[in-house]
């Protein structure tokens, strides 16, 4: 469970500073699937940055399975990050010199997890994602649908609880990107939170819920009850 | 978990081959001339130790002023001069003391003729110093003989003489009755030697000396007795001369000076070289600096999904520790062979050069440890930057 109670983020950029979240409350719950929508500008990366752990609010509080986060040294959060949550970018971010395995093995790398562990743990993680026969690939010799595959098996490597997901479908077709929403839309099934960030609403009708931003604000909810039907609740 | 650290790091330096060769380049330069100039030197100072101790430490020389040069010819003075040498034989501790006058007369062997060193010797003197006069083939001087000649390996090269051979200096005839061992003093594989009183008498020049050499009791060992018996001789010999106009040295003392040379020389020399190596260690500095630059969203990725500081820090120092150490072996090996090389071709160019390569395991490994801290010092700056990026904005980096 993720709560922000709060939240503001104030970037300095010279003389003046940029407000980019003003207040923000928001209770991401365990097992729920949760789209995060917004123009550019509304402070939507800020917010996922937060939630992610990536970064620290300038007030407020983060809290992360009820842990205070907004205390602890980059380190920790580094472990935290490694072992909670995993990203999925819309530009992949997979490491161009790694093969699809050792890419997935790469979180696994950092919790200390020994190579034999690691090693069946990433082949399994592919197999799960439909890239049995791509393991030893690099990133340049797969396609955008496969590399975005590699980069939710990289996800799930260390079994995290969320899977933090920014714009995972932008630079994909329109098929591979509905072949990567279905995958995360299994992986809910099997109890795992999945916060999308986008701002294609064909994209966010996979959600169950849909937290509009604006300004650095909470602008509305949406409960998206039936796939693809959508009921507004008002706030 | 090192050796997968090692693995990630390799596998970034062959990422980009021909950046990582360059930089390896600049290290490989700056060992391969420390390793070359210092191996070439401990080989000098080696060689000279090895001369040193074939004529023992414990000798004293008597030579006229100036003219020092390195070698056992050394100590040839600028002049020769008279001296009576028998009351010198009568100071304790000495075992033998002989005279050497060194003149260039006019020789002549079948077709060959010219103008060429000529050491008139004591035969005595030579086979005290059997170890260092030593003949290769044939045997030394005999006292009582006037007309025989042992010639050093190169002028007998030259003259094309052998055991045997007769030849001429002068007017007179002598027969080769010995050749000596190689030494690495020229002046000694460029000698014609023969009895000093014949050389004497051919050049008009009875009693005279370009060196006199005394060899005292311990023979091969360094002692205060070859020193304090120096002193008796040089004391002796500003009374017989009336004044103090001669150089009085012992073996041991030389020994020293041309070490001490030869160490300031390998100091300069590596010195310079030490630069290169710098210079090599400034260029895997700007290279993983720039490597921390094109990698900076890698470095946000990594972070993201759970790299702490220390992950990042590591894996620079090994890339850059890498490239010193690739470095460092390849310029090691280099080093040698250049050494090796300027071994062979020196005596091409300048002729009776005789250069010795000290290969020593010790200054291997260090000069392998070296550049391995080297290139992980170089890196070592870069690779704090990388790990104290804060991860968002390595993310968002283009």
């Amino acid at each position: 469970m993720i709560q922000l109670k709060n939240a503001h983020k104030i970037y300095p950029m010279g003389e003046i500073s940029v407000q980019a979240l003003r207040g923000l409350d928001l209770t991401i719950k365990p097992g729920e699937f949760v789209a995060i929508m917004g123009p550019s500008g509304s402070g939507k990366s800020t917010l996922m940055h937060l939630l992610g752990c990536l970064d620290l609010p300038s007030d407020g509080l983060v809290q992360l399975d009820g842990q205070d986060v907004t205390k602890l040294d980059e380190d920790t959060l580094a472990q935290i990050r490694g072992k909670k949550i995993g990203f999925v970018f819309q530009t992949f971010n997979l490491i161009p010199t790694l093969t699809a395995q050792e890419n997935v093995e790469l979180p696994l790398f950092f919790q200390g997890v020994p190579r034999r562990e690691r090693s069946a743990r990433s082949v399994e993680l592919l197999r799960k994602v439909g890239l049995n026969d791509r393991i030893h690939h690099k990133p340049a010799q797969l396609s955008g649908g496969e590399r975005q595959r590699v980069a939710i098996a990289r996800a799930l490597a260390n079994d995290p609880e969320i899977i933090l997901a920014d714009e995972p479908t932008g630079n994909l077709d329109s098929e591979s990107g509905e072949a990567i929403l279905k995958l995360l839309e299994q992986l809910n099934r099997e109890s795992k939170t999945i916060i999308l960030v986008t701002h294609n609403p064909e994209a966010a009708a996979y959600a169950h819920r849909i937290v509009r931003i604006k300004d650095g604000r909470l602008l509305e909810e949406v409960f998206n009850n039936t796939n693809k039907g959508v009921a507004y609740a008002a706030r | 978990m090192l050796l997968d650290n090692i693995r990630l790091s390799v596998r970034n330096l062959r990422h980009r081959p021909k950046r990582s060769w360059l930089t390896i380049l600049g290290i490989l330069i700056g060992v391969a001339a420390v390793i070359a100039l210092v191996s070439l030197g401990q080989g000098m100072q080696r060689s000279i130790t090895q001369e040193f101790e074939a004529f023992g430490y414990n000798v004293v020389m008597i030579a006229g002023h100036g003219g020092h040069h390195l070698g056992m010819g050394a100590m040839l003075g600028t002049y020769d001069f008279q001296l009576d040498l028998a009351p010198l034989q009568k100071i304790s501790g000495v075992e033998a003391v002989g005279g050497v006058l060194v003149k260039t007369p006019y020789i002549s062997a079948g077709r060959r003729e010219g103008y060429l060193l000529t050491w008139g010797m004591a035969p005595e003197l030579m086979q005290a110093f059997g170890n260092y006069y030593k003949p290769e083939l044939g045997r030394a001087l005999n006292p009582g003989e006037t007309q025989t000649a042992v010639l050093g390996s190169n002028v007998a090269q030259d003259l094309g003489l052998s055991v045997g051979d007769k030849f001429v200096i002068e007017t007179l005839e002598f027969e080769v009755v010995g050749l000596l061992e190689r030494r690495a003093d020229p002046d000694v594989n460029y000698a014609i030697m023969v009895p000093i009183a014949t050389l004497q008498e051919l050049v008009g020049e009875r009693n005279r000396f370009s060196l006199v050499m005394i060899r005292t009791a311990q023979h091969g060992h360094a002692g205060h007795d070859a020193a304090s018996i120096a002193k008796e001789v040089r004391r002796m010999v500003t009374e017989q001369r009336g004044k103090d106009d001669l150089n009085v040295h012992t073996t041991g003392e030389m020994l020293d000076l041309m070490q001490n040379l030869v160490g300031i020389l390998q100091a300069a020399l590596g010195g310079i070289a030490a630069i290169s190596l710098l210079v090599g260690g400034v260029g895997v500095m700007n290279t993983m600096y720039t490597a921390v630059l094109e990698r900076t969203r890698e470095i946000g990725v990594m972070k993201a999904v759970g790299a702490r500081r220390r992950h990042i820090l590591w894996l620079f120092l090994l890339e850059s520790g890498f490239m010193g150490l690739i470095g460092g072996v390849l310029g090691a090996l280099t080093g040698l062979l250049i050494a090796v090389g300027i071994k062979f071709s020196a005596p091409l160019f300048i002729s009776g050069t005789q250069l010795e390569v000290g290969f020593s395991p010790g200054l291997m490994l260090g000069v392998l440890s070296f550049s391995f801290v080297l290139g992980a010092l170089s890196g070592f700056f870069p690779a704090r930057d990388a790990a104290k990026l804060p991860p968002v904005e390595a993310l968002r980096y283009e």
